[in-house]
């Protein structure tokens, strides 16, 4: 399956203050002619291979943003183009609520979404509206989605992006989290910025992010079955407990062939971070064919990565088979070179070995 | 019957036109609760009668036999005389009673352990703006919880542990207050949420032939809509470990009292004790 991460429009209604693509770009939204192209080329690449399927993820930008009009074209669009193979082709969407409305929701469940992803803040001036980043409007808006997707019957997941101001408040951001979750699971994330601006007040180290997890963790494990749907730690205990090797995809080692990234004017890149980092490009959805773009040569350097690091830094490495070297993009943040392991490594370091194996009892031995 | 329970005074003419639906009756006229169990289970069903007289004691009420079979929940200010009492303990077990004090003055936290111990069911409540001995109550919560010695239940300990399924949990059902079990009513069968939106005449609901499924789901979605704004800002219960069988309940003496994190804390693993030991209870072989 090929995941397509459709930023259909950069423009965001927020000014989070770690997000790229607020602060790098004059937004673009895609046109409606562009959007038939695009489905024109995904019929290209489904009826080239019974194989062949798509995992299209709305993504912005706040895709809201682009308007209801977008999204009903693009349904329009499939069943004209797609419409034999449209059981190949499914839908997800990254949203932060704040402008969803009924006729979304519609929408998104005729695309056969059944559950929004979406961030939560609760720190102030980290997520909110405008040039003084108003978090508490943001949070009333937000508030109001969920509300919405609740009464629509929609599905949300949430991810808590942690940054700097947040590590002193690990307990309490936990039970916050937890408490208005209410049943619905969450992950912790750490803040990604791209070139690490010592200047920046939100970049954290692994290091911290490793002990901020610990924190966690420690209150998390003994009353785990009251919140059992917190991840990484879940994630983490499934691996352990070989139940499954289910990682994501920072994590995975094999998303060499797997994602794509399509932007608003067609341009294609590998991912959402390789995009709004500007570092790997394929060229136009509309001068080559996404099956080519889907093995596009430099592609291959991403493939090599993972002989390079089981024999090299990660060589021995206890914990290879649950990282794999870390996301590529992470070397390259600190190397401009993908062939390191991630800048991350000492989450899993510090956190498995100081929180983690100690707490459980578990060990690293992974089938 | 999935309509909510309706809460009303003693409207006889609005219970004779009503047909099938249960009824919480208030009353601070117990001359009545014979008229009001036979009027109501005539086309309804009587849940519970609400007796609640804050100037009286538990030792000066006339328990009487008449009314037995009678579902009552009696709110008073204090236990009163134990002497008194312990002459009608053979009649007060007969009945079908939960007998409530309010957490202040502490000496009531005492009278209900004496209460259960004697096998009253019983069940603390709390009053707006008076102090809560947190460490009194938890007291309590213990022995309802942990104690081996035989004793009758308490509330509000015995709903949440009975209730509590690692989701949030509102104990104020065991008071009647609770918006997806319960909604207040007029004699004219408008309805409304709070009685307190009642008693201003803050309607604009349902009259009771209209209640439905629909209603019940709206409801439940308001409920969780209001939960949410505990979270607009970190705060004493948004990070608090017992608000989810606590819902905010006593935020407004948070800061100035704020033992109930402890005790909302301490709560959730005695619940998560009480059911796992309920689970594993071995059964005895018969004799």
């Amino acid at each position: 399956m090929l995941t397509v991460i459709f930023k259909e429009t950069e423009a965001c209604n927020s000014n989070c203050i770690y997000c790229d693509v607020v602060a790098k770009r004059k937004p673009r939204t895609m046109s409606i002619d562009m959007l038939e192209k695009v489905y024109v080329q995904f019929a290209g690449y489904l009826e080239k291979s019974e194989e062949n399927s798509l995992n299209i993820i709305w993504h912005g930008g706040e895709p809201c943003m682009a308007g209801i009009d977008f999204y009903k074209k693009a349904l329009q669009f499939q069943e004209k183009y797609c419409s034999k193979w449209k059981n190949r082709i499914r839908y997800a969407i990254q949203s932060n609520l704040t402008l969803m409305d009924k006729s979304f929701i519609d929408i998104f469940r005729q695309m056969g979404i059944n559950s929004i992803g979406t961030s939560f803040e609760i720190l102030p001036r980290i997520r909110g509206f405008g040039k003084s980043r108003d978090s508490e409007k943001y949070i009333d808006g937000f508030f109001k989605g969920i509300d919405l997707l609740n009464r629509n019957e929609m599905g949300w997941g949430f991810i808590y992006v942690a940054t700097r101001p947040a590590l002193q408040f690990a307990k309490e951001i936990f039970y916050h989290l937890a408490n208005l979750s209410l049943g619905h699971g969450f992950d912790i994330h750490p803040v990604v910025v791209f070139g690490s601006p010592a200047e920046n007040k939100i970049v954290i180290k692994s290091a911290d992010f490793a002990h901020f997890l610990g924190e966690i963790f420690k209150i998390w494990w003994p009353i785990r079955t009251r919140y059992p749907e917190v991840d990484p730690f879940r994630n983490y205990l499934r691996n352990y407990e070989n139940k499954e090797r289910s990682l994501s995809c920072g994590n995975c080692g094999d998303c060499a062939y797997t994602h794509i990234y399509l932007g608003p004017d067609g341009e294609t890149s590998h991912c959402g971070r390789t995009a709004d980092w500007d570092i790997i490009w394929y060229g136009s959805l509309f001068e080559n064919s996404l099956t080519d773009l889907a093995n596009h040569p430099d592609r291959m350097q991403l493939d090599q990565r993972i002989p390079i690091l089981k024999n090299g830094e990660c060589k021995e490495c206890e914990y290879w088979e649950i990282c794999r070297g870390g996301c590529p993009l992470d070397s390259w943040n600190v190397y401009k070179d993908f062939n390191h392991k991630t800048e991350w490594c000492d989450v899993n370091r510090i956190f498995l070995k100081e929180y983690f194996e100690p707490i459980t009892n578990l060990k690293p031995i992974f089938n | 019957m999935n309509n909510p329970i309706i809460i009303s005074d003693f409207y006889p003419e609005l219970l004779q036109s009503s047909s099938g639906n249960a009824f919480v009756i208030k009353t601070t006229n117990p001359e009545l609760f014979q008229d009001i169990y036979k009027l109501v289970n005539q086309n309804n069903k009587l849940h519970c009668i609400y007796f609640s007289d804050l100037s009286k004691s538990l030792s000066s009420i006339d328990f009487k036999p008449e009314w037995t079979g009678i579902p009552i929940s009696v709110f008073v200010r204090v236990l009163g005389e134990l002497k008194q009492l312990l002459p009608k303990l053979g009649i007060i077990r007969s009945l079908n009673l939960r007998l409530f004090l309010p957490a202040h003055p502490d000496e009531n936290l005492t009278s209900i352990k004496i209460l259960s111990s004697l096998g009253i069911p019983t069940g603390v409540f709390f009053i707006k703006g008076e102090k809560i001995n947190w460490s009194l109550l938890n007291d309590l919560m213990y022995y309802y919880f942990y104690t081996i010695n035989k004793h009758a239940d308490i509330e509000p300990f015995k709903y949440i542990a009975d209730h509590y399924h690692h989701t949030h949990i509102n104990f104020n059902a065991v008071y009647f207050n609770h918006p997806l079990k319960y909604i207040f009513c007029n004699k004219f069968g408008i309805t409304s949420l709070t009685e307190a939106n009642l008693n201003d005449g803050k309607n604009g609901d349902l009259h009771i032939s209209e209640l439905n499924e629909n209603w019940k789901n709206e409801k439940k979605l308001d409920f969780e809509r209001d939960l949410m704004l505990n979270f607009k800002h970190l705060n004493a219960c948004s990070v608090c470990p017992g608000w989810r069988i606590c819902l905010s309940a006593f935020k407004e003496q948070i800061e100035e009292n704020p033992g109930c994190t402890d005790f909302f804390t301490e709560m959730l693993d005695a619940c998560e004790f009480y059911n796992k030991t309920r689970q594993n209870k071995p059964e005895l072989c018969s004799l």
